[in-house]
């Protein structure tokens, strides 16, 4: 170990730089930034962006609960949109008055932007139904499409997914099953002869619940970024990101489950009792489903099996926000378009003033939020990176050269993922990406 | 359109051949290949051109009415089959069918409704496309080569159900894989039609048969030849079945094989074939006529051009700068030219004297 | 001066065009909207020609010459006038409207306007010649000034193939006045009218329509002697482009129609299966040439000489179904290839290139120039002759024309036409299709002021598309008239 030669003001580097090809990247995080430069257009626009995110996110979390816990196993739920008042009303546990760890300082209930949207939309005071229809309201196809990458995806860590095949599970599925079905002979006869096919429809509302616990802790999370930077107190990318950090491992040990409640009477399918946490069993899945994996849109990649253009192992899918391009991304029908054109709706006035100045102005909004979006997620990747290191690994003002290295090889091995082509992370470097 | 021209064509027996000729080796071939596509939308596509070879071989035997109901009995089924496949595909994000198995215990659903619409393309009795297809079968057996355009149609049909269940069985059948450990049922909007459809094709042979199309007894559309049609969609089945509702080793070719496995799903490599003959013939055409513009013609050009350029500069090395030069040689110009008009006698130029 | 309707078409430019030199300067915009306002003024005018029929104007000028100011609007001359003005109009609308040297650019585009339509008046072979070569000055200046980098070259070669062209038509209309009435009266009159009274003998008719051969072969142009026209083109500013190949180039075709066809009938006859046959080269050679074609400029001059081919096969043909598609194939092909470079002048002002290699995803509705590529797709399916567009009619009337006189002529134009939808459908797929290069596609959308040529000469070509007559309804009887009985079949 060689002794720290110290000259005064100077301070060696205890290892040697990188060679990866994103070093610069990775001697940022090591000094504790993140995988976005530290900018003051950058923080601005990822606060801005987080705002306009967590207000629709308030619905989908409302919604995916509201989906998981009533609407069950509805066979024609052509409502399940439509959100009751109750779960509407159903309080944060993060934020208002009667929370145990407040994040947000703001109210329990919906975002009063939301529900001002809700009743209005682009176009005016309209009946639900006529709303739904013109599709003139908040796209919960996209939250819908989020969680079906979850479900689908496998190999991505924690104990939630195999618990699905178990048979303290099958049995509470079965119960809420049946009783579900109370008195409906059709739909017993059909669950007596095609089991699985009720089993599954369970397994995938529980990740609905899984969603929507883990979307019900990030809305508070933005919503206080957002008012800490109107105040002030938010100056740089790497407080931004020290914020989530920090929000992470408060949250971190949430117990995810799944309630159902049918005809008043509560079916705990997964009890809290089985210990299932919100950063192993919800975060880390979603992050490595949704912003690594998710799936090649229709339309944008040839699905034809003779062109080869879909991986055959799932851990290769490369389509999440990190890689996404934003051009065929921001096309009809493509989910992360539903969620721009969400966030269209909730956007800061000034994220609104800048998107006026670059390329085509008011045109091209969708264009340049969904890119600024990119830029966000990144954000919170890093700090989910940096959470992990965190947990697993050496304080960053470690020194002790052996531990520096683990560090460093565990960023490299973050990065490496990085290195195809479709990644985007080159291109947020610069300013000029809009 | 084929169908309106027909009496156009019973003029001809050259084109009645050809029709045949054509529409045969179509309806083999394409079912052929459409047991060797890894994709399932290419399999089931390659399945329409079969079914569109043996209409070829209807309208070329003469047989409107028999062609008439083959493109009747065809389109329902063939768009069941389609809406289930699409469920899956939707949900499990592949097309390929080495990336598809083990479904039918979580989506029995779209199984009952891919099995209904295959027995409807098969010829399976009591379903639609029986009646037609041993109509088409009673007229080849009535031609001039009953049993080669016999066997031909027996063969298609064959090939035809084994294409179809080893589909469903490379889908519904063996274990799930990686891509198939969650299959959940879809939207409602998109099972509903489905099963809705299910009911319809269901119901179809007795549509049929009340509006006359085909007979009922004993089942509807029966008749001569009933019996060899049966029995080659069993076997076309049954074969499928066996190597495919279950893992079974043969089920992937062996690599021997899996060089004419990968040429029949390439369509024969048509494609490559057109792309190496036509399209090169083309671009060669195109590429020597840009080579014979840039170099003969624009060389011509440039050549005069230059050739312009450097006499130019030959001449204007003749000026002297000099303007008593200039007055010198404009006054013995104009003498010379007096000279010569007062000499000649053609009265032309003198006209042109203002 | 009698206020015939017919000066007026001459004036309006001629006056406009010196009367702009006097606005003052750095005001573009301003000299732009006055040069198009004189335009329309002119069209205006030509319509109103259209609905009172004015008598033909003759005064004499210099009579010992020949030469005599008549003036007349036939059939025939009558819908060029018209697209002439029309694309002069929307030619200066498609100019930027901070065009540079604004006051010149656009004297010398109602100078060539002045010329043309000129040209399309005279009833005086020598005024002809005098209109056709008064078009070479502004044209090559127009390229010499304006063009790309290789202007000086480009123009260099357009002004010598124009200058052989305009010495190869004097010395053709001299011959033909002098060989046909030189020897009976002592004043040679160059007038239609004399010149058809006076038929020259088979072997005068064949020098004299060699030399008119060659030159409005050069003008057309026709394979070999196209030489100036994919490097003029590639060169010029896409507006100029836009007269050259919309207006200019007709009076190639006018030229062989009237002076070959009308007044030169039995040279013509023998010659026509060298220029059948110089049709369907033109044709095939342009479209193969389209297909290798890198930048999208030379692409469709390659385009319009495949198209000049079918004319001339027609012409060749000259049977009155063939004469009266050699009318629509003008007219729709100028609208076409007045379209076709309208696209590409808003293409290349916003992103600065037209390489084809360098170009893809256009189509994105956000940040590509979705709007422009649909007039761009329209144009080139116009331009392949798909039905519904201005091309359908033209080619079809081609065709069924020549068939009788010219069948192996006629069946390799139609593989050449076949061709087209080859370049068209290749050009469109990599231009539009594909993924937007999102760093340099920083280019601003199209106004609505920019895109109104384009969508005006979309409108026509949809129109005259559907509404077949528009093409051929002004010219029917006198391209009858023209029609050689000696082609008809038997």
């Amino acid at each position: 170990m060689t002794p720290i030669v110290s000259t005064p003001g100077v301070r060696t580097p205890l290892i040697p730089p990188s060679t990866h090809p994103y070093a610069e990247v990775i001697h940022r995080l090591e000094a504790g930034g993140s995988m976005l430069p530290d900018t003051p257009e950058n923080l601005q626009q990822i606060i801005g962006i987080y705002k306009a995110y967590a207000v629709p996110m308030d619905f989908y979390w409302r919604d995916l609960l509201y989906i998981a816990e009533r609407v069950f196993l509805n066979p024609l739920p052509a409502f399940k949109y439509f959100i009751s008042k109750e779960y509407l009303d159903l309080p944060n546990s993060y934020a208002g008055d009667q929370s145990k760890l407040r994040i947000w300082r703001g109210g329990e209930k919906a975002h009063p932007e939301l529900l001002e949207f809700m009743e209005r939309g682009e176009t005016r005071r309209m009946p639900k139904l006529l709303h739904h229809l013109w599709h003139d309201r908040v796209n919960m196809e996209f939250a819908e499409a989020c969680m079906q990458a979850m479900f689908w995806h496998q190999g991505m860590g924690g104990r939630f997914n195999d618990f699905l095949e178990s048979d303290v599970y099958k049995a509470n599925a079965d119960r809420a099953i049946k009783a579900y079905f109370k008195g409906n002979l059709v739909m017993l006869g059909l669950y007596k002869l095609f089991p699985d096919m009720f089993m599954e429809q369970v397994k995938q509302l529980s990740f609905y619940a899984n969603l929507g616990l883990f979307w019900e802790v990030m809305a508070p999370v933005f919503f206080e970024m957002s008012d800490l930077y109107d105040e002030g107190k938010l100056t740089s990318v790497p407080e931004a990101m020290d914020f989530l950090v920090n929000g992470i491992f408060a949250v971190a040990g949430r117990p995810i489950y799944h309630h159902v409640f049918i005809r008043g009477e509560c079916f705990e399918i997964i009890p809290k009792s089985e210990g299932f946490t919100w950063l192993y069993e919800a975060a880390l899945p979603y992050v490595e489903a949704v912003f690594y994996r998710t799936s090649p849109f229709r339309g944008t990649k040839s699905y034809n099996a003779q062109a080869y253009q879909v991986p055959a192992d799932q851990a290769d899918f490369h389509y999440g926000i990190l890689y996404a391009d934003v051009f065929p991304v921001g096309s009809a029908g493509i989910p992360p378009t539903l969620l721009m054109q969400d966030m269209l709706h909730f956007l800061p006035p000034y994220l609104q003033e800048l998107y006026k100045q670059h390329r085509r102005g008011e045109e091209d909004q969708l264009i340049q939020l969904g890119i600024t979006f990119q830029r966000s997620m990144y954000n919170v990747t890093s700090a989910v990176i940096q959470a992990l290191r965190c947990a697993l690994l050496y304080p960053l003002d470690e020194t002790d050269p052996e531990h520096l290295a683990a560090n460093r090889r565990f960023f490299e091995a973050q990065m490496d993922r990085f290195l195809r082509p479709e990644a985007r992370l080159p291109d947020i470097q610069t300013q000029d990406y809009r | 359109m084929l169908l309106r021209l027909e009496p156009l064509i019973e003029l001809s027996p050259l084109v009645q051949a050809v029709l045949v000729a054509v529409g045969g080796t179509t309806a083999v071939v394409a079912s052929l290949i459409a047991l060797a596509q890894v994709d399932v939308k290419r399999a089931l596509s390659f399945l329409v051109s079969s079914w569109l070879g043996l209409l070829f071989v209807a309208v070329g035997l003469g047989g409107t009415a028999v062609a008439d109901h083959l493109l009747l009995v065809y389109p329902l089924p063939m768009a069941l089959i389609l809406m289930a496949i699409g469920t899956i595909v939707i949900s499990n994000v592949t097309q390929d069918l080495t990336q598809l198995g083990g479904l039918w215990s979580r989506r029995p659903l779209m199984g009952l409704a891919f099995l209904t619409g295959a027995a409807g393309l098969m010829g399976l009795p009591p379903f639609a496309s029986f009646a037609a297809l041993r109509e088409l079968l009673a007229l080849t057996a009535a031609s001039g080569h009953p049993w080669l355009l016999g066997g031909l149609v027996l063969l298609t049909n064959c090939l035809i159900s084994a294409g179809l269940i080893r589909v469903f069985g490379q889908i519904w059948g063996g274990r799930p894989t990686p891509f198939t450990q969650r299959s959940a049922e879809v939207l409602w909007l998109m099972v509903l039609p489905t099963t809705v459809l299910m009911g319809m094709e269901l119901h179809l042979p007795q549509l049929l048969v009340r509006n006359g199309v085909f007979s009922l007894t004993p089942l509807p559309g029966w008749g001569p030849l009933a019996w060899p049609l049966l029995v080659s969609t069993l076997v076309g089945g049954g074969f499928s079945a066996a190597f495919y509702l279950r893992p079974h080793g043969l089920a992937r070719l062996p690599q021997a094989l899996s060089g004419l496995q990968e040429w029949l799903a390439h369509d024969m490599q048509t494609e490559r074939f057109y792309h190496r003959t036509v399209v090169a013939l083309v671009l060669a055409l195109a590429r020597f006529g840009a080579w014979s513009d840039s170099r003969l013609v624009d060389g011509f050009s440039g050549g005069t051009g230059a050739a312009a350029m450097a006499g130019a500069r030959r001449l204007s090395l003749t000026t002297s700068g000099r303007s008593q030069a200039y007055a010198l040689s404009l006054v013995l110009g104009v003498l010379l030219m007096a000279a010569w008009l007062l000499a000649s006698p053609a009265p032309l130029p003198l006209s042109l004297l203002p | 001066m009698t206020s015939s309707p017919l000066l007026l078409l001459l004036l309006i430019p001629g006056v406009a065009g010196l009367l702009l030199s006097r606005l003052p300067e750095g005001r573009p915009a301003l000299v732009r909207s006055l040069a198009a306002l004189a335009a329309l003024a002119q069209f205006l005018v030509g319509v109103y020609c259209w609905l009172q029929p004015p008598a033909d104007l003759s005064l004499t000028w210099l009579p010992r010459l020949g030469l005599a100011l008549e003036l007349g609007l036939d059939g025939i001359s009558l819908p060029l006038v018209l697209l002439t003005a029309l694309l002069t109009a929307m030619a200066v609308l498609a100019s930027p409207a901070d065009q540079g040297r604004s006051r010149l650019y656009f004297s010398l585009m109602l100078a060539t306007n002045f010329g043309v339509v000129g040209a399309f008046l005279a009833r005086n072979a020598l005024l002809f010649v005098l209109a056709f070569e008064l078009v070479l000055i502004p044209t090559t200046l127009l390229v010499a000034i304006w063009g790309g980098e290789r202007r000086a070259g480009a123009a260099t070669r357009f002004l010598l193939y124009g200058a052989v062209s305009g010495l190869s038509l004097l010395a053709g209309v001299l011959a033909f006045g002098w060989l046909g009435q030189g020897a009976a009266t002592s004043t040679v009159s160059f007038s239609f009218e004399a010149l058809a009274a006076t038929p020259l003998a088979p072997a005068a008719q064949a020098w004299v329509l060699a030399l008119l051969l060659l030159a409005f072969g050069l003008k057309l142009p026709v394979v070999p002697l196209h030489g100036w026209q994919p490097f003029s083109y590639s060169q010029a500013p896409a507006p100029v482009v836009m007269l050259l190949g919309g207006a200019v180039s007709k009076l190639g075709a006018y030229g062989l129609l009237r002076f070959g066809v009308g007044l030169l009938p039995d040279a013509w006859t023998a010659f026509s299966p060298w220029i059948a046959a110089a049709g369907a080269v033109s044709a095939v050679y342009g479209a193969l040439n389209a297909v290798a074609a890198t930048d999208m400029r030379r692409l469709m001059a390659y385009s319009s000489l495949g198209h000049m081919g079918l004319l001339v096969l027609a012409l060749a043909a000259a049977t009155p179904l063939s004469l009266q598609g050699v009318m629509a194939q003008v007219i729709a092909h100028g609208l076409i290839v007045a379209l076709l470079f309208a696209c590409v002048e808003l293409i290349q002002r916003k992103t600065g290139t037209t390489v084809i290699a360098e170009l893809s995803g256009l189509l994105n509705p956000i940040r590509g120039l979705p709007f422009t590529m649909g007039l761009l797709l329209l144009a080139l399916m116009a331009a392949a002759g798909i039905p519904g567009l201005a091309g359908f009619p033209a080619e079809l009337l081609v065709f069924e024309g020549s068939w009788t006189v010219f069948p192996r002529a006629t069946l390799v134009c139609l593989v050449a036409s076949g061709f087209t939808a080859v370049y068209a459908v290749r050009l469109f797929n990599r231009v539009g299709f594909g993924r937007l290069d999102n760093s340099r596609a920083d280019w601003q959308g199209t106004s609505l002021g920019e895109r109104l040529p384009a969508v005006v000469l979309t409108l026509l070509v949809l129109l005259t598309g559907l509404w077949p007559l528009g093409l051929t309804g002004w010219s029917e009887t006198a391209t009858a008239a023209l029609a050689l009985p000696t082609q008809l079949p038997v």
